[in-house]
């Protein structure tokens, strides 16, 4: 594959599921410096994965593991340590923070950023509306285990609901 | 609110941009960090596996000392193949970066697994048996006290060095690993 090639797909990636790149960044880091490395570190290890993608899956799944799998296993330290080696600090971000947040949209992320990593992944996957079959795809585990874990997420994600609504807020 | 209404908050996040981002600087960050990156760890494996070769070399063609001369250069051979082994590892990383999550966290703890059994044996198969032969070639030339003293602190500076990192780095990371792994598998 050509370098051509490979910048071509990954700006088409970028365009069309630049949506699913953005929920994981929001979903794994609180801060606004984490998500701009996050989200480089994500579009880093896409750019990587692209001679390896053979189609034998969407491509949103493929994409969806790339991006989980780096936010699960990314730490703020990494970034300490990038910007010392590579001097990242005086860079400018490259991600910008819409102008409107939607409060209802944060107060979600809030409680997903609550969770632990793996049931952040999860919930993540739900919300999107991918089947149980697909997580499991994606997550790599069994379509039980998934039923399991997906139960205890939404019963956490509703109670929090339910509690936001008796404090009338 | 019942979970429907909840991914009707959350599909409100496809119809409008939750983040703006400046192309022209994101495809410059990618092709200059996957550039260097890539090319810096070819440099220092392709660096680190020519030295040890020619130093291996020049040990099996020069000097004096047969015991030692020999050890070191299969000590060198040993670091030569140790590294390109590692450059194996991380090109097949690389070719396999779509797995499942699941599995990438199963191969990282079988990587943070192998780095700790690394750093724990260092002592046994490279540290003793360089400090044998050393101070057993400095003990035939009598050396002053504060050779002794520099040469045996050496060491125990390099050992020291390799269970800080293995305490303070490969332990926590092996650690935070597998009890990701064993939340995923639960």
């Amino acid at each position: 594959m050509t370098a051509t090639e490979q910048q071509q797909i990954f700006n088409q990636w970028l365009k069309q599921f630049q949506g699913l790149i953005f929920k994981v960044v929001r979903a794994y880091t609180t801060e606004v410096v984490d998500r701009d490395d996050l989200f480089q570190e994500i579009c880093i290890q896409l750019w990587r994965s692209i001679p390896g993608f053979k189609g034998k899956s969407a491509a949103s799944t493929w994409i969806y593991r790339i991006a989980l799998r780096t936010a699960i296993t990314w730490q703020k330290k990494e970034r300490k340590e990038r910007s010392r080696n590579e001097q990242y600090a005086s860079q400018q971000p490259i991600l910008h923070s819409p102008p409107e947040p939607d409060d209802r949209l944060d107060w979600l992320f809030k409680e997903i950023n609550q969770l632990d990593q793996v049931d952040r992944s999860l919930a993540l996957l739900l919300l999107d509306g991918l089947s149980y079959k697909e997580i499991a795809e994606v997550m790599g585990i069994s379509e039980s285990n998934v039923g399991v874990k997906i139960y205890r997420v939404k019963q956490r994600l509703m109670r929090r609901a339910k509690l936001l609504e008796t404090n009338g807020l | 609110m019942d979970f429907e209404d909840l991914q009707k908050v959350w599909n409100q996040e496809n119809n409008q941009p939750m983040y703006v981002f400046d192309q022209e600087a994101l495809n410059r960050m990618v092709a200059r960090r996957a550039r260097s990156v890539s090319r810096l760890a070819a440099i220092n494996e392709w660096g680190m596996i020519t030295v040890a070769l020619i130093t291996c070399v020049l040990l099996i063609l020069t000097g004096s000392d047969g015991a030692y001369r020999i050890l070191a250069a299969v000590v060198m051979l040993g670091t030569g193949v140790y590294v390109w082994w590692q450059r194996q590892q991380r090109l097949s990383r690389q070719r396999t970066l779509g797995k499942a999550v699941a599995q990438e966290i199963d191969q990282a703890v079988a990587n943070a697994q192998y780095l700790v059994r690394f750093a724990r044996t260092f002592s046994y198969w490279f540290l003793l048996p360089t400090a044998a032969v050393t101070l057993f070639r400095m003990s035939r030339k009598n050396p002053d006290l504060w050779q002794w003293g520099l040469i045996i602190g050496c060491f125990i500076l390099s050992y020291a060095l390799v269970q800080l990192e293995l305490r303070w780095k490969h332990l926590p990371r092996l650690r935070r690993l597998e009890e990701l792994r064993s939340k995923i598998m639960s």
